[in-house]
């Protein structure tokens, strides 16, 4: 038993997706479907790096700002359904520090300007994202999909870009939007999925690819098809089909950005490391 | 499966050693990007690159799996008492930096010898040391148990007087 939980493909997907699936049964009538994500991720870092922050490590403050922004998407959800220009300023300031709190003990081993350049280039990716899960957030499917895509995708990077630990978390997030997407795809229905559902997934698949760049050996030009995820997504047909066509459209589309960045980082892996 | 042997090519330190009082110090401060396993590049097509992806384990050994450089860019230990049999160093009690986590460790000195250098005659000491740490006690949780938590250290020094 014990060897099977140390399997990094249980700890990465198969025990995030169930335990996402279960949370997704229970909440899927609700608009706090998103939460299974959640569950999903938070399985995964129990089981390959548990909640010690003894040495506040940059993945660990990956940990935090996630759950962070759970929380933060959980009470936005409860104070409105639309999010106003309060709301997003509100959200830009928290995604914006939370990226430059993950960063900040990598950043200050830098150069003033290179950092500057580099974190400034951290927070324009990580709030890209969120420009583009914004497009698809009224349509349930195209926002599981797009999280599903870009956690995959995000995990699959980190894993080209040397780091596994990584690559199990956004593997995590991507168990946890497919476990979101099932339900919906089984019951036939479309979730009541509120804005926030790809908020937190979102800022973490973000940070799953900077951390990959920053601490790995990702070149950082592989992270740039990703924001195309979710305007791909959107982009696929069929908003009137049943659910399970409609999602598997969404995927397929939202799949094109991701590998294209899986290419760019399977054929410079090489050259980088020269 | 096998044990991996891995060195670090760079570091720098200070060690001073008072054999009449019985008392030293040592501090050494490791680059940890200088970590080499001897698997530094998979070379595009190769087996390597087949077998076990374009990323080679030196690579992997740099990234926040294990000694995370971008983040912490030095290991050090600093001595906190040297014990001694007879005129020699026996074994140095200390404590390790490691990813931001400070433990102690104790080195056993298994080797230790002062004299003049055998060819430009200059006087010196040489000794080896042997420690071993489990790397999860410094956050380092990555593989394990596939890979092993235990980690043994084999540590040479040689110094001349200032």
């Amino acid at each position: 038993m014990e060897e099977l939980l140390n399997h990094p493909a249980v700890q990465a997907a198969v025990l995030p997706f169930a335990a996402a699936l279960l949370v997704a049964g229970f909440l899927r009538h609700t608009r706090q479907l998103g939460l299974s994500v959640a569950a999903g991720f938070l399985c995964a870092v129990a089981l390959t790096m548990g909640f010690g922050f003894e040495s506040l490590t940059s993945v660990k403050k990956l940990v935090l700002v996630g759950i962070g922004a759970a929380a933060m998407g959980l009470v936005l959800e409860v104070a409105t359904s639309q999010p106003g220009p309060a709301h997003r300023l509100l959200i830009v300031a928290a995604v914006s520090l939370g990226v430059l709190w993950v960063l900040q003990r990598i950043l200050m081993q830098r150069e003033a300007m290179t950092a500057t350049v580099a974190g400034a280039a951290a927070v324009v990716y990580c709030l890209a994202l969120l420009v583009g899960g914004e497009r698809v957030s009224q349509d349930p499917i195209s926002a599981a999909a797009t999280v599903l895509v870009l956690g995959l995708v995000s995990g699959a990077l980190a894993l080209l870009g040397a780091s596994a630990q990584l690559a199990q978390l956004g593997i995590a997030l991507g168990a946890g939007a497919g476990a979101a997407l099932l339900v919906q795809m089984l019951t036939g229905k479309r979730a009541p999925v509120g804005w926030t559902l790809g908020f937190a997934a979102l800022v973490l698949a973000g940070l799953v690819g900077l951390l990959a760049v920053f601490t790995g050996s990702l070149p950082w030009y592989c992270l740039l098809p990703l924001p195309f995820v979710a305007w791909c997504a959107k982009l696929a047909p069929g908003l009137a089909r049943p659910v399970w066509q409609r999602a598997v459209l969404t995927v397929s589309f939202g799949l094109v950005p991701a590998v294209i960045a899986v290419a760019l980082a399977w054929f410079t892996a090489g050259e980088a490391a020269a | 499966m096998s044990t991996i042997y891995g060195r670090f090519d760079r570091m720098s330190g200070k060690v001073t050693l008072d054999s009449t009082a019985k008392t030293g110090t040592l501090e050494v401060k490791i680059e940890a990007a200088s970590v080499t396993t001897g698997d530094a590049k998979h070379e595009p097509g190769s087996f390597a690159a087949r077998a076990h992806g374009p990323r080679a384990r030196d690579e992997h050994l740099r990234t926040a799996d294990f000694f995370n450089i971008a983040e912490f860019p030095e290991l050090v230990y600093k001595s906190t008492k040297f014990n001694f049999n007879g005129e020699a160093v026996d074994s140095i009690e200390g404590n390790l930096t490691l990813l931001g986590v400070t433990k102690p460790v104790k080195l056993t000195v298994t080797s230790f010898k002062c004299g003049p250098h055998p060819f430009n005659k200059k006087p010196m000491c040489g000794a080896d040391a042997q420690g071993s740490i489990k790397r999860t006690d410094f956050g380092m949780k990555f593989g394990v148990p596939a890979i092993s938590d235990e980690v043994k250290l084999m540590i040479g020094i040689e110094a001349y007087p200032e």
